[in-house]
């Protein structure tokens, strides 16, 4: 196995040898059971899903299903592009998706994509273009969800393993693969859509964030992302590189454990909101690359969205007093569990700590190694009174991300905000988009009100790419080489 | 009668040193460890958190995720869990691999070449580094050579091998540009992960080296050696150096164990596919079968090399069984 440009002895050419891409280490190949970015990535380049997430702006855009429309949000018919196969030869049409979705929803399959998907009370092929989703209840978001559903091909299933195997049907085909070291992928010339840029494309298995830096310097990768800030500003003076940063879909937030009396009391969860300069961990620990997230966990771009909402203003005295109001003019104390399970987090809890210092509140911080981070933040009665979190969605849509916050949530602490969880329940069951967007900005102004949660800022999406590669950063994470282009 | 006593001199010479007891006993004791190792392992996997919790996507809901925990059986009581998992290994189902579906040994064996390829290589490297240098430092004819090279080593092993790879890197790979950095892809690969776990072992094996041939070098049998008229040269080899093996051979033993642990360092580092990067990952991904699967045949790995070390040493010197 002859990785596209791991000599180590000259800086990688993206033109001759293809893409050579870090990945974080994969886990499988079935759609059923994919669900970290680095497998989705894997999976949306070697299968095809009826919809796709678009790599400039995150919009849906049309896979295997040309065309979709809706009926009151409950009834869904996608067009399928007639002709496309897999590439045994296989066809994959209407039927082959309905297989699919049985097989997904068979509880016999143990599918750890975990979506809503009993919602969804039949899947109908009438012709071989053309699939039916019918949903119990109006489910706006469906479209986006199935982006993240790649489809098998049924009778090749029968008799191969599709948790190691693959039978592609997407813009590149899978030459070679070791879990642990590498993915080489080449351009599927009968891919039903565009056809990939680069003929070949390598996925190199790289968990160490230190080596994926040393990799990028010796020339050896083309692509990188989960960079350190401090890395990031390094690489820039690098010729051959082009290095930045987004804000990313993960939004970095405290969430109190309701179970503790000293937090249930609004104006000591707003007194923290008010306490800490997020303008300064910005652009202190995060580089500037990333800046004070709104008081909603959701980017530009998502649905819902609320351009007027703000970044809760710093204003230490008005904290010291919300705080002496509480009953805690002589000082509180408060545990904060953090993990680096999350860009800088325990460097940004740190920097938290002294300035809640500065108005009366210490905290007893507790960095938990990320191997029981798990563990850590399932049980409430044992856990901290505050806990810092990063919040994402699969594929962008917002219900995913508001659910967290109600009692449903799995890192809800003690109990939630009734209004809020009503609010979201009816954000679900909206029939149009117009209407959706406004309940979710609704829902989002409750938690804000109540301060449910110390907004801090949305993760930054850090990343360098060869100057011989021409890619535009996205806010999902992923990393896909059918998103890059030699540069002109 | 002169005949038969010459025959039981060549029996007795014949005669493998190694008594069946010694070895029943040490396979015993090796099992005992291999189920202590899997039973700690197992039930630190799983006070660290529900495997349903990692499985799951992280917008799944508390209800979510507990469904799923149900339908794997992660919602059992770890005693029964534990149990059933013990069973399923008495009757020969090891369970598979929670992402692949392939049997969970099957995944660790397929990295275990790539890990012995780097383990032993870097033990035998190491270990006739540090014995070159544990001779050199002992018996060197200048003071220079007995404190310089030894001194050299013993700066090596202060570095953790963590921060020792950065630096190899850095040079060779980043500086030089004449080896890659991490990967498997040829054999260049493997020289900067093998100089890095030799430069843990080498000054292990020096100290003792050095330690154990000033130590003995008094003793009668050297200087009876010494009195017969022997060179000063062959007496080092033949009667100081070898003498001095026995507790060396011990201590690369316990080496190998040592450089399978660091491997899982230098695995990470290096992004090199073996046992400790697979253990790694499926720690982190809550693969259970596999991390039951990779700290078994590391742990039957260590007992093996281990027995062997001390088979070897009774060859060495017979009256270790005794002991």
């Amino acid at each position: 196995m002859i990785f596209g440009a791991a000599s180590g002895s000259r800086p990688a050419s993206a033109a001759d040898s293809g893409v050579t891409v870090a990945s974080l280490p994969l886990l499988t190949f079935d759609p059923a059971f994919a669900r970290t970015v680095q497998d989705l990535s894997i999976m949306s380049q070697v299968y095809s899903s009826l919809t796709t997430a678009s790599f400039v702006d995150g919009s849906l855009v049309p896979n295997l299903a040309r065309e979709w429309t809706d009926v009151d949000g409950k009834e869904f018919t996608f067009k399928l592009v007639p002709g496309a196969k897999f590439a045994n030869g296989e066809p994959l049409d209407a039927n082959a998706v309905v297989w699919n979705f049985k097989r997904l929803l068979d509880p016999a399959t143990q599918s750890t994509v975990i979506a809503d998907f009993n919602m969804i009370s039949s899947v109908e092929a009438p012709d071989p273009t053309t699939v039916v989703i019918k949903t119990s209840t109006p489910w706006l978001e469906l479209p986006r969800r199935l982006s993240a559903i790649s489809f098998l091909a049924p009778e090749w299933s029968k008799t191969h393993n599709p948790k190691v195997e693959v039978n592609p049907s997407g813009p590149y085909v899978v030459v070679n693969y070791d879990f642990a070291s590498h993915v080489t992928l080449k351009r599927n010339e009968n891919f039903f859509g565009e056809k990939a840029a680069f003929e070949n494309a390598t996925y190199r298995v790289i968990g160490n964030s230190q080596t994926r830096v040393t990799s990028l310097r010796s020339g050896e990768l083309n692509f990188a992302n989960n960079i350190s800030p401090l890395d990031v500003q390094q690489l820039s003076s690098l010729q051959d590189l082009n290095v930045g940063a987004i804000p990313g879909r993960r939004v970095h937030v405290l969430r109190f454990n309701m179970l503790r009396d000293s937090v249930k009391d609004v104006r000591v969860r707003q007194a923290l909101n008010y306490a800490i300069n997020k303008d300064l961990i910005t652009a202190s620990i995060y580089r500037g690359q990333t800046k004070a997230a709104t008081t909603q966990v959701l980017i530009p771009g998502q649905v819902g969205f609320d351009e007027t909402m703000k970044a809760w203003p710093y204003d230490p005295a008005k904290a010291r007093q919300l705080l002496a109001e509480a009953g805690y003019a002589k000082g509180l104390t408060l545990s904060l569990g953090v993990s680096d399970e999350y860009l800088q987090a325990p460097q940004a809890a740190q920097a938290i700590a002294a300035q809640l210092a500065e108005v009366g509140v210490t905290i007893k911080l507790q960095i938990v190694p990320t191997a029981i981070w798990t563990s850590f933040i399932t049980d409430a009665q044992k856990g901290t009174d505050l806990l810092y979190l990063g919040f994402s969605s699969t594929t962008g849509t917002s219900t995913e991300l508001m659910n967290q916050f109600t009692g449903k949530g799995r890192y809800t602490w003690g109990p939630s905000n009734p209004d809020y969880d009503a609010a979201v329940e009816k954000v679900k069951t909206a029939t149009s988009l117009e209407s959706q967007a406004e309940l979710i900005r609704k829902a989002n102004r409750i938690l804000a009100d109540d301060a449910q949660l110390v907004y801090l800022w949305p993760q930054p999406f850090t990343y360098a790419v060869s100057k011989s590669v021409e890619w535009t950063p996205r806010a999902d994470d992923r990393p896909r080489a059918s998103d890059m282009r030699p540069a002109k | 009668m002169a005949t038969i006593s010459h025959f039981k001199a060549l029996q007795a010479r014949l005669r493998s040193p190694i008594e069946v007891r010694f070895l029943l006993r040490r396979a015993i004791g090796g099992l005992f460890s291999l189920w202590g190792a899997v039973t700690i392992v197992f039930l630190m996997l799983y006070a660290t958190g529900n495997p349903a919790e990692v499985l799951a996507p992280e917008t799944a809901t508390a209800e979510q995720v507990a469904e799923l925990a149900r339908q794997y059986g992660f919602d059992q009581p770890i005693y029964l869990q534990y149990r059933n998992f013990l069973v399923n290994i008495m009757q020969g189902n090891f369970p598979n691999s929670l992402y692949t579906g392939r049997p969970a040994f099957q995944e660790v064996l397929y990295r275990v070449p790539n890990t012995l390829l780097l383990g032993l290589t870097a033990v035998v490297l190491g270990a006739l580094l540090g014995l070159v240098v544990g001779y050199v430092s002992s018996s060197g004819r200048s003071r220079i050579m007995r404190v310089v090279p030894i001194r050299l080593l013993m700066i090596l092993q202060s570095v953790p091998n963590f921060f020792m790879g950065l630096l190899l890197i850095y040079f060779f790979s980043l500086t030089l540009r004449w080896l890659p950095t991490s990967g498997f892809s040829s054999w260049r690969n493997l020289i900067l992960p093998i100089t890095t776990l030799a430069c843990y072992v080498a000054p292990n094996v020096a100290r003792l080296f050095r330690s154990t041939m000033n130590e003995i070098r008094f003793e009668e049998h050297i200087q009876t050696a010494r009195a017969k008229g022997i060179s000063e040269r062959a007496v080092r080899i033949r009667h100081n150096a070898i003498n001095a093996l026995g507790p060396v051979t011990t201590l690369i033993g316990l080496q190998l164990g040592g450089v399978l642990a660091g491997a899982v360092v230098v695995e990470t580092l290096f992004a090199y596919p073996g046992v400790g990067q697979l253990l790694v990952q499926a720690v982190v991904s809550r693969d259970y079968p596999v991390a039951l699967a990779a700290v078994i045949l590391v742990c039957l790995g260590y007992n093996i090399a281990s027995l062997l070390v001390d088979v070897l040493v009774v060859i060495i010197d017979p009256r270790a069984q005794k002991r």
